[in-house]
């Protein structure tokens, strides 16, 4: 799909224009733009753009609502939200209605482009700045990094001979749990299934859990 | 002089028309038969015949009775005849002496009589008949029937009294009399005898003025008069006058004696033929006559002594009328010079008096004889009686006697004052008694409208706490929505004022290309993010309840060395958003409790939903708190918050802690 038709909008001006002008520049087809999310659903019903970048937060409608009234109405828009928030809950929210585009404001001059290009081609575009944010620790390279909180938590207690009843004990939750824990822990640390492997692996990244 | 042998006078005398044939038949039976009792039957219906209409048939009668009775040991009723004779006798046929004599037989069975009605009586009518005879004997038979009554006459005892203080009175024993009279009165006033009350009374007025108390004896008389002319008792009103009368005379207000002679006359012709023209007709006829001589009105006074004159046959025989009359007599002859007659008549009055034993008409005989005397002449003569008289005078009214009266007098009258007092005391009582209870009735109520006024004092005041309380509480919420709502506000500032200009300089920077600027601006951005986040977390409408407790509770697992466990119903919907802001807050700031001071290992959350409410638990097992000591620590103002917002969500809270034991808060909030 070449030069694909947008629609942009966000409440605050500034950077409706300064996004506009950038896009402008670029030599982007941009048919629309709104002040809120009402203008912003009136454009795609109206003019049925390829691509609709939306702000989450704005007067009368969010961009996520717009977003579920699109996924009703069955329009082929293609939503991309461009957002201050990076709430966890959010981003998950916009996958389950299929948005195509997720971008943090702060980068959008940054990944517009890059974004505007692979929705065209069909594939959903969610900022890598995101996904950093929310699993600040995750493939680090160890398999020591994949372990949840809890999990590490519970590996603390056994470094420090807690037997599973004493964990379960101290940590309000049932025997059956830190049990399932433990099972997950091994497997994640790919420890063989000894009854002393975890204690003896706990003991020894002891300064690592800290 | 008094005369008081009125009191005796029961009984009108009527001029008879007797039935002679009933009577002549019963004489018959009565001479012919030898059947004592059937003698004695007739002798009795020839009595009842001719009671008060042939008085001579009825003494003859009553005698041969009583020789009878005596005979057949029937010695009561011997009695009861001898003292039905002794008034017809002694003051009708004046023969005192002889009734005496019959009552003397009879008494000398007295061993025999065993009724004290009959006993006391025969000494009564012999101190009657006595009376005319001999004072001193007419007080010693009172005194003997006084010890011989029972219990049950009272009223004849009260009449001896009576009796007996004329007696003494007469005889110039006036304590002795007084103490009579008083006797006397009260007996009468227990039984109501009004009438009798005032002849007690009359006595003592008499003694009084007897002993020269004039005032005190004019105001008790007047007094007495009065009731008695309430009371209707017109011969005793005529005495009344008459003794006043006579205290006029000892006064010498002739104008007023006067008055009271005139009074008594008059006040007589009301009384029954047989007063009107009996012994008070002599005796006022010849006081009036008396009066005149006096005053040398001859003609008046021969009118009133021809009127007594007529009656001389009631006269003769009767001691008391005999000295009066024989005085009057006495002071008319001297008016008219007729010396050699008042002499006489003057003589036979001292005889009279003399018998009968009234000093004071024996002191006034020897008066009038001095008086005599001196106008014939006769100095040696008038003196001797003069002495005579004053010595008499001086025996009977000596200084210790009066003395004693006087002491008497006070004494009975302090009894009377007593009596009063005792009366008011009694008032006093009552009054006291009523007033008690007013005084009780007025402390009930001063302390009941206290009470009132105190109920309503303390309810005010609960109102002003209540309202005063409601007040600060409804200060707290609004304080707590004000803080929501300033957070709100600068969040949403710091979003969309300071944010959206960072991103304007930030994509700025993207043309110029200063990377360094270009992270500064960045990590500004993450910052106001953060802070942004942690004053509001509902910046969006998509950030639910629920979920946005979960994301809290998974950042805490995440950046905290604090292990979470939860449980969470869905609560998303049943509350307004400011109500979904509080409950967030509550959690907030139990587990940023946690975090800072608890220092705990876990903490596990739960909230459960059920029909009626949500329950938030929220359980760590750190090092626990006193709970009222940091609730009334002024500094920390986490727990007044929590209440404040659970009061906002009209639920409550409950915290269990023990130092070292972990703590336990449990919120509940009604799905309303």
């Amino acid at each position: 799909m070449k030069n694909p038709t947008i629609i942009i909008a966000d409440d605050h001006p500034l950077l409706l224009k300064g996004l506009n002008d950038f896009l402008v520049e670029k030599k982007y087809n941009i048919i629309g733009s709104g002040n809120n999310g009402k203008e912003a659903y009136n454009l795609i019903e109206e003019k049925n753009p390829d691509i609709a970048i939306l702000d989450i937060q704005m007067p009368f409608m969010s961009g996520i609502e717009v977003a579920e009234k699109c996924k009703i109405n069955k329009f082929d828009t293609k939503i991309v939200l461009i957002t201050f928030h990076k709430e966890e809950i959010l981003f998950q929210k916009a996958k389950e209605l299929n948005i195509f585009g997720y971008i943090l404001k702060e980068f959008a001059i940054e990944e517009i482009e890059t974004c505007i290009d692979t929705v065209s081609n069909g594939e959903p575009y969610f900022s890598q700045k995101i996904r950093r944010s929310l699993h600040q620790n995750s493939f680090k390279g160890s398999s020591f990094d994949t372990l949840t909180p809890s999990e590490r938590k519970i590996l603390k207690l056994i470094a420090k001979d807690k037997t599973n009843k004493e964990i379960a004990s101290i940590l309000f939750i049932s025997y059956r749990t830190v049990e399932k824990h433990r099972s997950n822990i091994i497997n994640k640390l790919n420890l063989e299934q000894k009854t002393n492997s975890l204690l003896i692996w706990a003991k020894e990244h002891q300064e690592n859990l800290y | 002089m008094k005369y008081n042998w009125l009191f005796f006078l029961l009984f009108l005398a009527n001029t008879l028309s007797l039935n002679a044939q009933d009577i002549n038949h019963y004489q018959s039976i009565v001479d012919t038969t030898k059947n004592v009792s059937l003698k004695l039957a007739s002798l009795d219906s020839i009595l009842s015949k001719s009671f008060r209409k042939d008085n001579d048939i009825f003494i003859e009668s009553s005698l041969q009775y009583i020789v009878i009775a005596k005979e057949i040991d029937s010695v009561e009723n011997a009695a009861k005849k001898a003292m039905n004779l002794q008034y017809i006798l002694t003051n009708l046929k004046n023969k005192p002496r002889k009734a005496i004599t019959i009552i003397d037989g009879v008494l000398a069975y007295k061993y025999k009589i065993k009724d004290s009605f009959l006993l006391g009586g025969l000494h009564l009518k012999r101190g009657a008949a006595n009376y005319r005879l001999d004072l001193k004997e007419a007080i010693v038979d009172y005194t003997n029937a006084l010890q011989n009554f029972g219990k049950s006459d009272s009223i004849y005892v009260a009449d001896v009294y009576l009796f007996r203080g004329q007696a003494n009175s007469n005889s110039g024993n006036f304590v002795n009399a007084g103490y009579d009279y008083n006797n006397a009165y009260l007996y009468f006033e227990s039984l109501k005898d009004y009438q009798y009350m005032l002849f007690a009374k009359q006595g003592n007025i008499t003694m009084l003025s007897r002993n020269g108390f004039f005032n005190k004896a004019k105001a008790e008389r007047k007094l007495l008069i009065e009731k008695l002319i309430e009371l209707d008792l017109n011969e005793y009103l005529a005495t009344e006058y008459y003794n006043q009368a006579l205290d006029y005379q000892k006064t010498g207000d002739d104008i007023n004696q006067f008055q009271s002679l005139l009074k008594a006359e008059e006040t007589l012709k009301n009384t029954s033929e047989e007063n009107s023209h009996g012994f008070n007709f002599i005796i006022i006829h010849s006081k009036l006559a008396e009066y005149y001589s006096n005053r040398y009105e001859i003609d008046k006074a021969v009118s009133h002594l021809s009127l007594v004159d007529n009656l001389k046959s009631k006269i003769v025989g009767d001691l008391i009328s005999e000295s009066s009359y024989y005085g009057s007599k006495a002071v008319y002859h001297k008016a008219i010079t007729e010396y050699k007659k008042a002499i006489e008549f003057a003589e036979k009055k001292l005889i009279s008096a003399k018998k009968l034993k009234h000093e004071e008409e024996v002191m006034d005989a020897h008066l009038l004889l001095s008086s005599i005397y001196l106008e014939m002449g006769n100095y040696k003569k008038s003196l001797q009686n003069k002495d005579i008289y004053t010595s008499l005078k001086d025996s009977i009214f000596n200084q210790s006697k009066t003395n004693s009266l006087a002491y008497y007098q006070t004494l009975y009258e302090t009894e009377k004052k007593e009596k009063e007092l005792v009366e008011k005391n009694t008032n006093i009582k009552l009054l006291e008694k009523d007033n008690e209870s007013f005084k009780k009735l007025v402390g009930v109520s001063i302390l009941a409208t206290l009470l009132i006024f105190g109920l309503i004092l303390q309810f005010k005041n609960q109102q002003t706490l209540k309202s005063n309380k409601i007040i600060q509480e409804k200060f707290s919420q609004k304080l707590i929505i004000s803080q929501e709502e300033e957070r709100k506000r600068i969040s949403k500032e710091l979003h969309d004022g300071l944010g959206q200009k960072l991103l304007v300089l930030k994509n700025k920077l993207i043309s110029t290309g200063d990377e360094s600027s270009k992270k500064m601006v960045d990590t500004s951005i993450d910052e106001l993010r953060s802070i942004a986040k942690d004053l509001h977390p509902f910046q969006l409408q998509e950030l639910v309840i629920t979920k946005a407790i979960k994301h809290t509770l998974e950042q805490i697992d995440k950046n905290t060395p604090l292990f979470i466990s939860s449980e969470i119903d869905n609560i998303d919907e049943i509350f307004i958003k400011e109500q979904e802001v509080n409950i967030f807050r509550i959690i907030q700031e139990c587990l940023s409790n946690i975090i800072k001071h608890a220092n705990a290992e876990a903490c596990k959350v739960t909230i459960k939903r059920t029909n009626k409410n949500i329950t938030i638990k929220i359980k760590d097992n750190g090092k626990g708190f006193d709970f009222e000591k940091k609730y009334h620590n002024v500094k920390s103002l986490g727990l007044k918050t929590l209440r404040e917002r659970t009061k906002f969500l009209n639920g409550n809270m409950k915290v269990q802690s023990k130092n070292g034991e972990g703590t336990i808060i449990k919120f509940e909030f009604p799905i309303i």
